[in-house]
């Protein structure tokens, strides 16, 4: 391996990652770049951009107000169903909130600090692949740059951010105690695996799916040496995160966990990984970065045990999305947004593969052409997903004074996350299947998907559920789309348009004719 | 990897004592239900629960070999530097906390640091001591995040109820480890 450096600096001094000055600059360019394009949505709009902070901060208020993780979401879905989510993320945000004197929705751009977050981790990870700093620096780059994060705080999912950003410093603890099962790595992966698995169900599926798969397989190699080292860690990790472990169990039961993934469900048939999905999230050039796992698996780089890390992460990103290959229904472009880390490792893979002389040219060239594609989509990521505007709110109060403290609304997806908690009163989220976590949940959703969509079943719905209001949003995204909605409903004479501004659209429902 | 070195009496004796101690408090916390004393039990178990798997760690691994050192560890003084900032950080975050909280100055400077830093730096400075300075600031972060939630699971599943408080003494008790471990190490480098 030749260890010229990619980035030319003159002779400085090291520092003591082994970091010469420009790198230094270049790893602290990397994490603050990553760390202002995921702040993109907190600036210049009233509110953040997304609908699912709507759900996390709440929660965290709830945590924060009580001192006890809130079991039931009061308003939505009538308050009929459990809150069944992972608390770790709303805790971290109670805390900080707490901690600050402020509400949970106050410290909502610090999620931003996860693109730093991430590029750190995967820097350090890197760096035990590569065994350079230059190479580790450049899968900084591209992590910084790659458009899933900043794709994910649009939306505003940010637990499954937080793990994303948690998960290479993870897999880097279990490699260190893999090599050195001494007590203070083990103390560090039990701490990170117990707390990154605390945050977000998805990606605790596949953070505990990457280290099994990796701990089996190395373990397959080398019975006797790893069974110590499993044992232990096993055994601390069990003791020390037993009430991860319970919430886990728990929620896996309340969203059928086994069955989802497992069962013959046709639910996620429409998340299969297709073409748009992937220009989103990954961009096209990723699939020329990712041509820099030749050289890695080729064992130009890494060692035994780093290798089949990488391979048990791209294994089980494969398995989600494209497992209905083989008949597992659970496939979920959601798998795209974990290809972050191995497209970064990948791509420093190529260039530090490539001809000495090509190197900066061609890192500079992937750099830029991955931040601009990042930099030209993300303005109309974040008005797409920008829910709450000024307008949104004022409707939404408007509704509240006029509705009785009884009456029941029917709102759409992105809405539903922030509804309940803005107009205190009972909702039902239209929610197509394959976005509803607890299977409680599912057959409100359903009415209210066919109440807002004018489907087969309209008035039978709305009188399941005592639907009184529709409230549809009329200059952002949503499920439904709003102009199927607002189409649909033009054509039922049991509602009435009641109030319109250029934010929300508001129906009364009257009685059945 | 490990030692063939054998655990000291000693050590095995503590764990012993440590694992008791756990297995009482929780049996007297069971059997308590909740209470004004259930903030107290809970500490206890945690104690106890913290003491015997630090030393069942010890006794089972007890490795020796230290690690590689490809890149400067950081010596004692240059980690007792942080120590001093740290401590500034923590009296000025709690000061400004009970006599502004909401502030701008709290809100975009002092939380954040005290919540999403100082816990993970003390458990980065006790536990990465091979490693450099520049990698315990970046993993200060992640293990500020893990330590916290670990604990403060802890804590709900014992039913103590969550408070500034009690979040309070979590953070500082993980801090506390990096003021500690670094004060450890200076005293014996002197």
């Amino acid at each position: 391996m030749v260890a010229s450096p990619l980035f030319r600096v003159n002779g400085e001094p090291s520092s003591a990652l082994g970091l010469s000055r420009g790198q230094v600059v270049l790893l602290a360019l990397a994490m603050t770049v990553a760390t202002l394009l995921r702040a993109y949505p907190y600036f210049g709009l009233a509110y953040p951009a997304g609908g699912d902070y709507g759900h996390h901060l709440h929660f965290a208020d709830g945590y924060r107000t009580t001192g006890h993780v809130p079991l039931v979401n009061e308003y939505f879905q009538r308050g009929l169903t459990h809150w069944v989510v992972l608390p770790g993320a709303g805790m971290i945000y109670a805390l900080l909130a707490s901690f600050a004197g402020t509400s949970a929705f106050d410290v909502a751009p610090f999620t931003a600090l996860t693109g730093g977050l991430e590029c750190a981790g995967v820097f350090l990870l890197a760096r035990r692949l590569f065994g350079r700093s230059d190479a580790a620096v450049l899968a900084a780059l591209i992590s910084a740059l790659f458009p899933a994060g900043p794709d994910m705080i649009a939306w505003a999912g940010y637990a499954n951010l937080l793990v994303i950003a948690l998960l290479p410093f993870t897999l880097l603890s279990w490699l260190r105690y893999w090599d050195q099962p001494s007590p203070s790595n083990l103390a560090i992966t039990v701490v990170l695996v117990c707390g990154t698995a605390a945050i977000h169900h998805f990606s605790t599926l596949w953070l505990g799916l990457i280290l099994s798969t990796f701990t089996l397989v190395m373990g397959a190699a080398a019975p006797r040496a790893s069974a110590g080292k499993i044992a232990v860690a096993v055994g601390v990790g069990i003791a020390m995160g037993l009430p991860v472990l319970s919430a886990a169990l728990a929620l896996a039961a309340g969203a059928n966990a086994a069955g989802v993934v497992l069962g013959a469900n046709p639910r996620f048939e429409i998340t299969r990984i297709d073409w748009a999905h992937w220009d989103r999230i990954a961009s096209t050039i990723s699939l020329a970065l990712l041509g820099g796992l030749f050289p890695i698996l080729r064992r130009r780089f890494g060692a035994v045990a780093d290798r089949r890390m990488l391979l048990a992460h791209l294994g089980i990103c494969a398995l989600f999305g494209w497992g209905w290959l083989v008949g597992i229904n659970f496939s979920y472009y959601r798998a795209v947004y974990f290809l972050g880390l191995p497209t970064a490792l990948a791509g420093a893979a190529m260039v530090a593969s490539s001809p000495r002389n090509a190197r900066t040219l061609l890192g500079g060239l992937l750099v830029v052409a991955l931040g601009l594609g990042t930099a030209f989509r993300l303005p109309g990521a974040i008005r797409y997903y920008s829910i709450l505007t000024p307008d949104v709110v004022e409707g939404l109060a408007w509704l509240e004074r006029s509705s009785g403290p009884r009456d029941v609304v029917a709102v759409g997806s992105f809405l539903g996350f922030h509804a309940p908690r803005l107009l205190r009163r009972a909702t039902i989220v239209a929610m197509p299947p394959h976005q509803v976590g607890n299977t409680e949940e599912l057959p409100l959703a359903a009415d209210a998907m066919t109440v807002l969509s004018g489907a087969e079943g309209f008035d039978d719905a709305l009188d399941r559920q005592s639907v009184r209001w529709i409230v549809i949003t009329a200059n952002s995204g949503d499920t439904p789309q709003p102009k199927i909605s607002l189409d649909a409903l033009a054509t039922k004479t049991r509602v009435s348009e009641v109030f319109r501004n250029d934010g929300l659209v508001v129906f009364h429902v009257g009685a059945r004719q | 990897m490990m030692s063939a070195s054998r655990p000291s009496a000693l050590s095995v004796a503590l764990s012993g004592v440590a694992l008791w101690m756990s297995v009482g408090a929780l049996l007297v916390w069971l059997t308590g239900g909740e209470g004004p004393y259930a903030w107290t039990r809970a500490m206890v178990v945690l104690s106890g629960l913290a003491a015997y798997m630090l030393l069942l760690v010890h006794v089972l691994l007890d490795i020796q070999t230290p690690l590689p050192v490809k890149v400067a560890p950081v010596g004692p003084h240059r980690r007792a530097a942080v120590l001093g900032p740290m401590a500034l950080i923590l009296v000025a975050a709690v000061v400004t906390r009970t006599a502004w909280p909401g502030s701008a100055l709290l809100l975009f400077g002092l939380a954040p640091l005290a919540v999403l830093v100082l816990p993970g730096l003390g458990l980065s400075i006790a536990l990465l001591k091979r490693r450099s300075l520049i990698e315990q600031l970046l993993q200060a972060a992640p293990l500020s995040i893990g330590g916290l939630l670990v604990v403060v699971l802890w804590l709900d599943l014992l039913g103590v109820r969550n408070s500034l408080e009690v979040m309070a003494v979590c953070g500082l008790t993980l801090t506390g480890l990096g003021f500690l471990s670094g004060w450890r190490d200076r005293r014996d480098a002197v």
